[in-house]
């Protein structure tokens, strides 16, 4: 039942940790040099997701998730929603093509992940005629955002996953799972 | 013998040295805070209008777009497309409204456009926004005279913004060797680094209503 709970309770929680980011990034990111190096902490989610949720929870999450931050934003409306779904659909196909494997390779599709999310936020301003003011601010903090992002992201990931095990993971049926690939590979299979 | 409870009059003293270095603090922010609203009270004075002073709250959270979020809102009359100035000049206009909170598009905000005149040669263009702390002036005639250091001025066209709070500063005037337009790049006279109250215009004088 307990595990029932905390398995409902992991998407609230998960869209909570999302309206801390924005709190964050709408009040403490204003000094200097956070609001030159902006991290964006809520992409990190939208990427977490992507990974660790399947289609329809992480697409849905997402789609809320890019609904708040629009209205904490002087953004054309559909903008951020259409450049973090962007970013959802392109980091889950990259795992569907490619492996990766572990922690390093989740900081590097960060960065990816980080610097094609400004590139998509360009092309729908661009598509709205509004890009030609922009791109030169784009590419000035195309890398050091991306960079900052990654940063974050070593203890913010870890953490999520912590999160993760206790109100969404099944530890019982993920050990159960582990004795019985240990079982097959101990058997030559 | 007279060392007798010198230690708890030292810890007594020192707790109270620290309230009162404190409250000095506090009092110094109070002073701040006054110097500040007290400008912003003369230019409301100054520009007969009948306005509503809010606090910055929150940024944009997005790095790309700058609007700010102040802590006023619907309850206390400001509605959507209303002009946000201080008294160093234009802070920009609401874009959307709740019961208690406001968002202003700024004028360093890439979606921004305001009309403005040059003070001194009363040349016309669009201020829109660039980056955090640059704006350019757009649709200004290769012919008009713009120079460096000139200020910018709302024009008052379009109903938002009052005619005459400065908008920005030319900083450099470039003419391409073809066109008809002028490249003008402009400081916005408002330091949003710095920004903490504005006011936000929900009545202009007769004068000023278009």
């Amino acid at each position: 039942m307990t595990r029932i709970i905390l398995r409902l309770l992991n998407g609230p929680l998960m869209v909570l940790l999302f309206c801390l980011g924005v709190a964050a990034q709408t009040s403490l990111f204003i000094s200097f040099p956070l609001n030159w190096v902006q991290p964006d902490l809520l992409l990190l989610l939208v990427v977490w997701f992507s990974l660790k949720r399947d289609f329809t929870e992480g697409g849905v999450l997402t789609l809320i998730l890019g609904g708040i931050a629009e209205s904490h934003s002087s953004s054309p409306s559909g903008v951020l929603l259409l450049s973090y779904m962007t970013v959802y659909l392109g980091v889950r196909l990259a795992s569907k093509l490619l492996v990766i494997p572990d922690f390093h390779s989740w900081i590097r599709l960060t960065l990816v992940s980080s610097a094609g999310w400004k590139i998509a936020s360009l092309l729908v301003l661009a598509y709205l005629d509004k890009a030609a003011a922009q791109w030169q601010h784009t590419l000035v903090h195309l890398i050091p955002g991306a960079l900052a992002t990654g940063i974050v992201g070593l203890w913010i990931y870890p953490w999520l996953d912590r999160l993760d095990r206790l109100t969404h993971k099944n530890q019982q049926m993920e050990q159960r799972l582990s004795d019985d690939l240990r079982l097959l590979e101990n058997e030559g299979l | 013998m007279f060392l007798v409870g010198t230690r708890q009059e030292n810890v007594a003293l020192l707790t109270e040295n620290r309230k009162l270095l404190n409250e000095i603090s506090r009092l110094r922010e109070t002073l701040q805070e006054n110097n500040r609203l007290r400008g912003l009270l003369d230019f409301r004075e100054q520009m007969e209008l009948e306005t509503v002073v809010a606090r910055v709250i929150g940024k944009d959270v997005s790095n790309e777009y700058r609007a700010i979020r102040l802590n006023r809102g619907e309850s206390s009359g400001i509605m959507k497309d209303m002009a946000v100035v201080t008294s160093q000049g234009v802070v920009g206009r609401i874009l959307r409204t709740t019961a208690s909170t406001a968002d202003v598009v700024t004028v360093v905000d890439t979606l921004s456009a305001i009309d403005a005149i040059d003070e001194r040669s009363r040349a016309r263009g669009i201020v829109e926004g660039l980056s955090d702390d640059l704006c350019q002036l757009r649709f200004a005639l290769r012919t008009d005279d713009i120079a460096p250091n000139d200020i910018l001025i709302s024009s008052g066209l379009g109903g938002i913004f009052p005619k005459g709070v400065p908008v920005g500063i030319v900083s450099k005037v470039r003419k391409q060797t073809y066109g008809i337009t002028q490249e003008v790049e402009v400081r916005p006279a408002v330091d949003f680094s710095k920004l903490e109250e504005v006011l936000v215009i929900v009545k202009k004088s007769k004068e000023n209503r278009t």
